[in-house]
Protein backbone atom coordinates (compact mmCIF):
# COMPACT_ATOMS: atom_id res chain seq x y z
CA UNK A 1 0.00 0.00 0.00
CA UNK A 2 2.51 2.68 0.70
CA UNK A 3 4.73 1.15 -1.92
CA UNK A 4 1.79 1.95 -4.31
CA UNK A 5 1.59 5.20 -3.22
CA UNK A 6 4.76 6.05 -3.62
CA UNK A 7 5.47 4.42 -7.01
CA UNK A 8 2.44 5.43 -8.96
CA UNK A 9 3.42 8.34 -11.34
CA UNK A 10 1.34 11.04 -12.59
CA UNK A 11 0.65 8.60 -15.65
CA UNK A 12 0.22 5.49 -13.60
CA UNK A 13 -2.87 7.37 -11.93
CA UNK A 14 -4.04 8.96 -15.10
CA UNK A 15 -3.99 5.03 -16.77
CA UNK A 16 -5.71 4.22 -14.01
CA UNK A 17 -8.67 7.14 -14.44
CA UNK A 18 -11.12 4.27 -16.58
CA UNK A 19 -10.72 1.28 -13.74
CA UNK A 20 -11.14 4.08 -10.90
CA UNK A 21 -13.96 5.33 -12.19
CA UNK A 22 -15.96 1.52 -13.38
CA UNK A 23 -15.01 0.97 -9.78
CA UNK A 24 -12.52 -1.61 -10.87
CA UNK A 25 -9.42 -1.51 -9.17
CA UNK A 26 -8.67 -3.06 -6.11
CA UNK A 27 -9.71 -1.05 -2.46
CA UNK A 28 -6.02 -0.85 -1.90
CA UNK A 29 -5.27 1.08 -5.48
CA UNK A 30 -8.84 2.80 -5.70
CA UNK A 31 -7.23 4.25 -2.03
CA UNK A 32 -4.34 5.37 -3.64
CA UNK A 33 -5.34 7.10 -6.57
CA UNK A 34 -8.44 8.73 -4.73
CA UNK A 35 -5.77 10.36 -2.58
CA UNK A 36 -3.81 11.55 -5.67
CA UNK A 37 -6.45 12.88 -7.31
CA UNK A 38 -7.63 14.94 -4.53
CA UNK A 39 -4.57 15.72 -3.43
CA UNK A 40 -2.81 17.59 -6.62
CA UNK A 41 -4.75 19.62 -8.52
CA UNK A 42 -3.62 18.71 -12.54
CA UNK A 43 -4.47 15.09 -11.58
CA UNK A 44 -8.01 16.35 -10.10
CA UNK A 45 -9.04 18.60 -12.81
CA UNK A 46 -8.09 15.82 -15.62
CA UNK A 47 -10.28 13.23 -13.64
CA UNK A 48 -13.00 15.93 -13.86
CA UNK A 49 -12.87 16.15 -17.66
CA UNK A 50 -12.73 12.45 -17.65
CA UNK A 51 -15.77 12.32 -15.96
CA UNK A 52 -17.36 14.93 -18.31
CA UNK A 53 -16.43 12.59 -21.00
CA UNK A 54 -18.39 9.38 -19.40
CA UNK A 55 -21.31 12.26 -18.66
CA UNK A 56 -21.33 12.63 -22.52
CA UNK A 57 -21.54 8.97 -22.98
CA UNK A 58 -23.86 8.55 -20.30
CA UNK A 59 -26.05 11.01 -22.14
CA UNK A 60 -26.10 8.95 -25.34
CA UNK A 61 -26.68 5.56 -23.56
CA UNK A 62 -29.38 7.24 -21.57
CA UNK A 63 -31.19 8.22 -24.85
CA UNK A 64 -30.36 4.94 -26.24
CA UNK A 65 -33.32 3.12 -24.28
CA UNK A 66 -32.79 -0.45 -25.23
CA UNK A 67 -29.71 -1.05 -22.42
CA UNK A 68 -27.88 -4.46 -22.76
CA UNK A 69 -29.51 -7.81 -23.64
CA UNK A 70 -29.89 -8.34 -20.11
CA UNK A 71 -30.87 -4.95 -19.16
CA UNK A 72 -27.57 -3.81 -17.72
CA UNK A 73 -27.65 -0.51 -18.98
CA UNK A 74 -28.25 2.32 -16.69
CA UNK A 75 -29.04 5.57 -18.42
CA UNK A 76 -26.86 8.26 -16.38
CA UNK A 77 -29.00 10.92 -16.78
CA UNK A 78 -27.75 12.89 -13.78
CA UNK A 79 -24.42 13.65 -14.73
CA UNK A 80 -25.66 15.35 -18.10
CA UNK A 81 -25.38 18.80 -16.42
CA UNK A 82 -21.66 18.27 -15.39
CA UNK A 83 -20.94 17.84 -18.90
CA UNK A 84 -22.69 21.13 -20.10
CA UNK A 85 -21.01 22.94 -17.48
CA UNK A 86 -17.83 21.65 -18.65
CA UNK A 87 -17.94 22.56 -22.08
CA UNK A 88 -16.70 26.54 -22.17
CA UNK A 89 -15.42 28.70 -25.07
CA UNK A 90 -17.65 29.16 -27.48
CA UNK A 91 -21.41 31.07 -27.87
CA UNK A 92 -22.87 27.36 -28.03
CA UNK A 93 -22.40 26.14 -24.98
CA UNK A 94 -25.09 27.89 -23.30
CA UNK A 95 -27.45 25.89 -25.97
CA UNK A 96 -25.68 23.01 -25.25
CA UNK A 97 -26.64 23.86 -20.99
CA UNK A 98 -29.85 24.15 -22.11
CA UNK A 99 -30.39 20.78 -23.71
CA UNK A 100 -28.20 18.96 -21.67
CA UNK A 101 -29.26 20.08 -17.78
CA UNK A 102 -33.32 21.16 -19.57
CA UNK A 103 -34.90 18.54 -21.12
CA UNK A 104 -35.60 14.96 -19.95
CA UNK A 105 -34.30 12.55 -22.26
CA UNK A 106 -37.71 10.42 -21.98
CA UNK A 107 -40.04 13.28 -23.23
CA UNK A 108 -38.54 14.77 -26.79
CA UNK A 109 -38.97 12.75 -29.31
CA UNK A 110 -36.61 15.02 -31.51
CA UNK A 111 -33.32 13.13 -29.47
CA UNK A 112 -34.75 9.69 -30.65
CA UNK A 113 -31.47 8.33 -32.27
CA UNK A 114 -30.87 6.20 -35.60
CA UNK A 115 -30.50 3.45 -33.97
CA UNK A 116 -33.18 3.51 -31.59
CA UNK A 117 -35.67 3.68 -34.25
CA UNK A 118 -38.43 0.40 -34.63
CA UNK A 119 -36.91 -2.46 -36.61
CA UNK A 120 -38.18 -5.31 -37.70
CA UNK A 121 -35.79 -8.30 -38.93
CA UNK A 122 -38.24 -11.26 -38.50
CA UNK A 123 -40.38 -11.40 -41.86
CA UNK A 124 -36.91 -11.00 -43.53
CA UNK A 125 -35.42 -13.58 -41.93
CA UNK A 126 -38.04 -15.94 -42.14
CA UNK A 127 -38.46 -15.52 -45.79
CA UNK A 128 -34.50 -16.28 -46.29
CA UNK A 129 -34.78 -19.42 -43.80
CA UNK A 130 -37.51 -21.00 -45.91
CA UNK A 131 -35.86 -20.08 -48.85
CA UNK A 132 -32.47 -21.26 -47.65
CA UNK A 133 -34.00 -24.57 -46.20
CA UNK A 134 -35.38 -25.70 -49.85
CA UNK A 135 -39.09 -24.64 -47.84
CA UNK A 136 -37.91 -27.04 -44.76
CA UNK A 137 -38.53 -24.26 -42.28
CA UNK A 138 -41.53 -21.35 -42.38
CA UNK A 139 -43.33 -23.77 -44.82
CA UNK A 140 -46.67 -22.14 -44.14
CA UNK A 141 -46.38 -18.46 -45.24
CA UNK A 142 -49.33 -17.54 -42.56
CA UNK A 143 -47.43 -18.47 -39.89
CA UNK A 144 -44.37 -16.98 -40.46
CA UNK A 145 -44.73 -13.59 -39.14
CA UNK A 146 -46.68 -14.43 -36.65
CA UNK A 147 -44.37 -17.57 -35.28
CA UNK A 148 -46.16 -18.97 -33.05
CA UNK A 149 -49.95 -19.50 -33.46
CA UNK A 150 -51.69 -22.03 -35.55
CA UNK A 151 -53.31 -20.25 -38.47
CA UNK A 152 -54.39 -22.98 -40.20
CA UNK A 153 -56.19 -24.36 -37.29
CA UNK A 154 -57.82 -21.37 -36.30
CA UNK A 155 -59.31 -21.42 -39.70
CA UNK A 156 -60.29 -24.90 -39.81
CA UNK A 157 -62.38 -24.43 -36.25
CA UNK A 158 -64.21 -21.14 -37.95
CA UNK A 159 -65.33 -23.28 -40.73
CA UNK A 160 -66.10 -25.63 -39.07
CA UNK A 161 -68.21 -23.38 -36.58
CA UNK A 162 -70.03 -21.40 -39.20
CA UNK A 163 -71.16 -24.91 -40.93
CA UNK A 164 -72.25 -25.93 -37.33
CA UNK A 165 -74.26 -22.52 -37.65
CA UNK A 166 -75.70 -22.70 -41.03
CA UNK A 167 -77.18 -25.90 -40.29
CA UNK A 168 -78.77 -25.25 -36.60
CA UNK A 169 -80.09 -21.84 -38.10
CA UNK A 170 -82.27 -24.09 -40.83
CA UNK A 171 -83.35 -26.36 -38.40
CA UNK A 172 -84.37 -23.79 -35.90
CA UNK A 173 -86.23 -22.02 -38.56
CA UNK A 174 -88.05 -25.35 -39.64
CA UNK A 175 -86.60 -25.44 -42.85
CA UNK A 176 -84.23 -28.11 -44.37
CA UNK A 177 -82.30 -26.10 -46.74
CA UNK A 178 -83.18 -28.46 -49.68
CA UNK A 179 -86.51 -27.57 -49.52
CA UNK A 180 -85.75 -23.29 -49.46
CA UNK A 181 -85.48 -22.80 -52.66
CA UNK A 182 -88.46 -24.76 -54.00
CA UNK A 183 -90.47 -22.98 -51.43
CA UNK A 184 -89.26 -19.75 -52.79
CA UNK A 185 -90.03 -20.57 -56.51
CA UNK A 186 -93.97 -21.69 -55.49
CA UNK A 187 -94.58 -18.64 -54.03
CA UNK A 188 -93.85 -16.50 -57.48
CA UNK A 189 -96.88 -15.82 -60.13
CA UNK B 1 -41.71 -14.18 -14.83
CA UNK B 2 -44.24 -15.64 -17.29
CA UNK B 3 -43.24 -19.29 -18.59
CA UNK B 4 -41.97 -18.98 -22.15
CA UNK B 5 -44.88 -20.80 -24.23
CA UNK B 6 -45.35 -20.88 -27.56
CA UNK B 7 -48.20 -18.71 -27.72
CA UNK B 8 -45.89 -15.78 -26.90
CA UNK B 9 -45.26 -13.91 -29.86
CA UNK B 10 -43.94 -11.01 -28.79
CA UNK B 11 -42.58 -11.38 -25.09
CA UNK B 12 -42.68 -8.00 -23.12
CA UNK B 13 -39.35 -6.21 -21.47
CA UNK B 14 -39.47 -8.17 -18.27
CA UNK B 15 -38.73 -11.77 -20.49
CA UNK B 16 -35.54 -10.19 -21.55
CA UNK B 17 -34.53 -8.48 -18.80
CA UNK B 18 -35.19 -11.29 -15.90
CA UNK B 19 -34.89 -14.08 -18.02
CA UNK B 20 -33.47 -16.93 -15.72
CA UNK B 21 -30.69 -19.44 -16.30
CA UNK B 22 -33.38 -21.99 -16.55
CA UNK B 23 -35.25 -20.35 -19.09
CA UNK B 24 -32.62 -19.24 -21.34
CA UNK B 25 -31.46 -23.19 -21.37
CA UNK B 26 -34.77 -23.86 -21.92
CA UNK B 27 -34.98 -21.75 -24.96
CA UNK B 28 -31.63 -22.73 -26.33
CA UNK B 29 -32.93 -26.32 -26.21
CA UNK B 30 -35.65 -25.15 -28.18
CA UNK B 31 -33.65 -23.23 -30.52
CA UNK B 32 -31.09 -26.32 -31.21
CA UNK B 33 -34.27 -28.26 -32.33
CA UNK B 34 -34.80 -25.28 -34.90
CA UNK B 35 -38.07 -24.65 -33.49
CA UNK B 36 -39.72 -22.02 -35.53
CA UNK B 37 -41.55 -19.94 -33.08
CA UNK B 38 -38.58 -20.08 -30.65
CA UNK B 39 -36.52 -18.51 -33.28
CA UNK B 40 -39.28 -16.31 -34.24
CA UNK B 41 -39.21 -15.18 -30.02
CA UNK B 42 -35.60 -14.91 -30.28
CA UNK B 43 -35.04 -12.63 -32.88
CA UNK B 44 -38.32 -10.25 -31.45
CA UNK B 45 -36.35 -10.12 -28.21
CA UNK B 46 -33.09 -9.62 -29.24
CA UNK B 47 -33.53 -7.92 -32.77
CA UNK B 48 -33.78 -4.12 -31.52
CA UNK B 49 -30.48 -4.48 -29.29
CA UNK B 50 -28.35 -6.34 -31.85
CA UNK B 51 -29.40 -3.34 -34.37
CA UNK B 52 -28.80 -0.99 -31.93
CA UNK B 53 -24.77 -2.31 -30.80
CA UNK B 54 -24.64 -2.50 -34.87
CA UNK B 55 -25.72 1.05 -35.46
CA UNK B 56 -23.31 2.42 -33.15
CA UNK B 57 -20.72 0.29 -34.61
CA UNK B 58 -21.09 0.77 -38.13
CA UNK B 59 -22.92 4.38 -37.95
CA UNK B 60 -24.56 3.41 -41.18
CA UNK B 61 -28.34 1.94 -40.73
CA UNK B 62 -29.00 0.14 -43.95
CA UNK B 63 -25.71 -1.75 -42.91
CA UNK B 64 -26.50 -2.37 -39.43
CA UNK B 65 -29.69 -3.91 -40.56
CA UNK B 66 -27.98 -6.06 -42.69
CA UNK B 67 -25.49 -7.42 -40.82
CA UNK B 68 -27.82 -7.98 -38.19
CA UNK B 69 -30.10 -10.30 -40.40
CA UNK B 70 -26.58 -12.10 -41.06
CA UNK B 71 -26.12 -12.30 -36.98
CA UNK B 72 -29.65 -14.06 -36.87
CA UNK B 73 -28.97 -16.28 -39.69
CA UNK B 74 -25.71 -17.45 -38.30
CA UNK B 75 -27.41 -17.99 -34.57
CA UNK B 76 -29.84 -20.10 -36.51
CA UNK B 77 -27.52 -22.06 -38.05
CA UNK B 78 -24.71 -22.18 -35.80
CA UNK B 79 -26.55 -22.47 -32.26
CA UNK B 80 -25.25 -26.24 -31.75
CA UNK B 81 -21.68 -24.68 -31.26
CA UNK B 82 -23.16 -22.88 -27.99
CA UNK B 83 -22.14 -24.65 -25.63
CA UNK B 84 -23.57 -22.85 -22.44
CA UNK B 85 -20.23 -21.64 -21.52
CA UNK B 86 -21.87 -17.70 -21.58
CA UNK B 87 -25.64 -16.78 -21.45
CA UNK B 88 -26.90 -16.78 -24.62
CA UNK B 89 -27.37 -12.97 -25.11
CA UNK B 90 -23.46 -12.55 -24.65
CA UNK B 91 -22.86 -14.78 -26.87
CA UNK B 92 -25.28 -13.57 -29.41
CA UNK B 93 -23.14 -10.03 -28.98
CA UNK B 94 -19.71 -12.04 -29.78
CA UNK B 95 -21.29 -13.16 -33.31
CA UNK B 96 -22.61 -9.88 -34.02
CA UNK B 97 -19.33 -8.08 -33.13
CA UNK B 98 -17.45 -10.22 -35.05
CA UNK B 99 -19.86 -9.92 -38.09
CA UNK B 100 -19.39 -6.40 -37.69
CA UNK B 101 -15.70 -6.53 -37.91
CA UNK B 102 -16.05 -8.88 -40.56
CA UNK B 103 -18.46 -5.82 -42.45
CA UNK B 104 -16.14 -3.36 -41.42
CA UNK B 105 -13.02 -4.77 -43.32
CA UNK B 106 -14.92 -5.72 -46.24
CA UNK B 107 -16.58 -2.16 -46.59
CA UNK B 108 -12.72 -0.85 -46.51
CA UNK B 109 -11.61 -2.99 -48.78
CA UNK B 110 -14.34 -1.57 -51.36
CA UNK B 111 -13.69 1.87 -49.92
CA UNK B 112 -10.07 1.48 -51.22
CA UNK B 113 -11.32 -0.15 -54.44
CA UNK B 114 -14.04 2.62 -55.34
CA UNK B 115 -10.78 4.97 -54.18
CA UNK B 116 -8.21 3.87 -57.07
CA UNK B 117 -11.08 3.60 -59.68
CA UNK B 118 -11.93 7.47 -58.46
CA UNK B 119 -8.48 8.02 -58.43
CA UNK B 120 -7.66 6.94 -61.82
CA UNK B 121 -10.27 8.40 -63.25
CA UNK B 122 -9.48 11.82 -62.07
CA UNK B 123 -12.76 12.40 -61.44
CA UNK B 124 -11.99 14.14 -58.14
CA UNK B 125 -11.43 13.63 -54.46
CA UNK B 126 -13.26 11.65 -51.94
CA UNK B 127 -13.88 11.31 -48.48
CA UNK B 128 -11.83 8.22 -47.51
CA UNK B 129 -14.27 7.92 -44.10
CA UNK B 130 -15.77 4.42 -45.44
CA UNK B 131 -19.07 3.74 -43.89
CA UNK B 132 -17.60 4.85 -40.86
CA UNK B 133 -17.35 8.29 -40.55
CA UNK B 134 -17.51 10.05 -43.75
CA UNK B 135 -20.64 9.76 -45.08
CA UNK B 136 -22.13 13.43 -44.63
CA UNK B 137 -25.16 13.85 -42.57
CA UNK B 138 -28.49 14.03 -43.86
CA UNK B 139 -30.53 16.88 -42.93
CA UNK B 140 -32.82 15.05 -40.59
CA UNK B 141 -29.59 13.47 -38.97
CA UNK B 142 -28.17 17.14 -38.74
CA UNK B 143 -31.54 17.85 -37.02
CA UNK B 144 -31.83 15.09 -34.55
CA UNK B 145 -30.36 15.13 -31.10
CA UNK B 146 -28.49 18.09 -28.98
CA UNK B 147 -25.38 19.28 -29.70
CA UNK B 148 -23.73 17.50 -27.17
CA UNK B 149 -25.24 14.55 -28.58
CA UNK B 150 -23.98 14.66 -31.95
CA UNK B 151 -20.73 15.72 -30.86
CA UNK B 152 -20.24 12.36 -29.00
CA UNK B 153 -21.88 10.32 -32.24
CA UNK B 154 -19.44 12.01 -34.40
CA UNK B 155 -16.39 11.77 -32.12
CA UNK B 156 -17.63 8.35 -31.80
CA UNK B 157 -17.69 7.19 -35.17
CA UNK B 158 -14.31 8.38 -35.53
CA UNK B 159 -12.59 6.37 -33.31
CA UNK B 160 -10.07 3.44 -34.35
CA UNK B 161 -12.82 0.14 -34.73
CA UNK B 162 -11.21 -1.59 -31.64
CA UNK B 163 -11.58 1.63 -29.50
CA UNK B 164 -15.29 2.33 -30.94
CA UNK B 165 -15.95 -1.16 -30.01
CA UNK B 166 -15.11 -1.15 -26.25
CA UNK B 167 -16.70 1.69 -25.63
CA UNK B 168 -19.95 0.73 -27.50
CA UNK B 169 -19.91 -2.34 -25.54
CA UNK B 170 -19.13 -1.22 -22.70
CA UNK B 171 -20.33 2.39 -21.73
CA UNK B 172 -23.27 2.44 -24.44
CA UNK B 173 -24.54 -1.40 -23.93
CA UNK B 174 -23.68 -1.21 -20.33
CA UNK B 175 -21.94 -4.60 -20.54
CA UNK B 176 -19.61 -6.14 -17.90
CA UNK B 177 -16.32 -5.98 -18.03
CA UNK B 178 -16.04 -10.19 -18.03
CA UNK B 179 -18.79 -9.87 -20.84
CA UNK B 180 -16.67 -8.17 -22.75
CA UNK B 181 -13.69 -10.30 -22.39
CA UNK B 182 -16.09 -12.77 -23.63
CA UNK B 183 -17.32 -10.99 -26.52
CA UNK B 184 -14.19 -9.76 -27.60
CA UNK B 185 -11.51 -12.75 -27.23
CA UNK B 186 -8.99 -10.14 -25.37
CA UNK B 187 -7.80 -10.57 -21.90
CA UNK B 188 -8.69 -8.97 -19.09
CA UNK B 189 -6.24 -6.39 -18.64
CA UNK B 190 -6.19 -5.86 -22.49
CA UNK B 191 -9.87 -4.49 -22.21
CA UNK B 192 -9.31 -2.07 -19.31
CA UNK B 193 -6.35 -0.72 -20.74
CA UNK B 194 -7.52 -0.48 -24.44
CA UNK B 195 -10.84 1.08 -23.06
CA UNK B 196 -8.97 3.71 -20.97
CA UNK B 197 -7.04 4.46 -24.45
CA UNK B 198 -10.66 4.43 -26.02
CA UNK B 199 -11.76 6.70 -23.63
CA UNK B 200 -8.73 9.21 -23.93
CA UNK B 201 -9.18 9.29 -27.64
CA UNK B 202 -12.86 9.86 -27.38
CA UNK B 203 -12.73 12.36 -25.10
CA UNK B 204 -9.72 14.21 -27.42
CA UNK B 205 -12.19 13.63 -30.71
CA UNK B 206 -14.89 15.89 -28.78
CA UNK B 207 -12.30 18.43 -28.25
CA UNK B 208 -10.86 18.28 -31.73
CA UNK B 209 -14.30 17.86 -33.28
CA UNK B 210 -16.34 20.38 -31.68
CA UNK B 211 -13.13 22.84 -30.71
CA UNK B 212 -14.30 23.09 -27.10
CA UNK B 213 -12.01 22.31 -24.03
CA UNK B 214 -13.30 19.94 -21.80
CA UNK B 215 -12.27 20.86 -18.42
CA UNK B 216 -13.64 20.72 -15.35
Amino acid sequence: MEDLAVTLSDDDVRERFSAFHDGELSPDEAKVVRERIEADPTLSAEFEAFKKVMGGLAFLAAHGSHGSPDGGAQPRASVVPEVASAVKGADTSAKVAAVAASKPVEEDASLVLPEDESVDLLPDLQATLHKRSGGKFYKNRATRVVGTRPIEAIAAVTLVLLVLAYVLMTYVSGLRPAEAPQGASSQSP
Amino acid sequence: MAELDDNDAVPDEDWVTTLSAEEEAKLVERLKKRDEAAFSQFVLVYQQRVYALLARMLNNREEAKDVAQDVFLAVFKNIDSFRGDSKLSTWLYRVAVNHCKNRIKMLDRRSARKHDVIDDAREGAVSDGGVLGGRPARPDEAAQGSELEQAVRKALASLDEEHRELIVLRDLEGLAYEEIVTITGLPDGTVKSRLHRARAALKEAIEKGVGWKISP
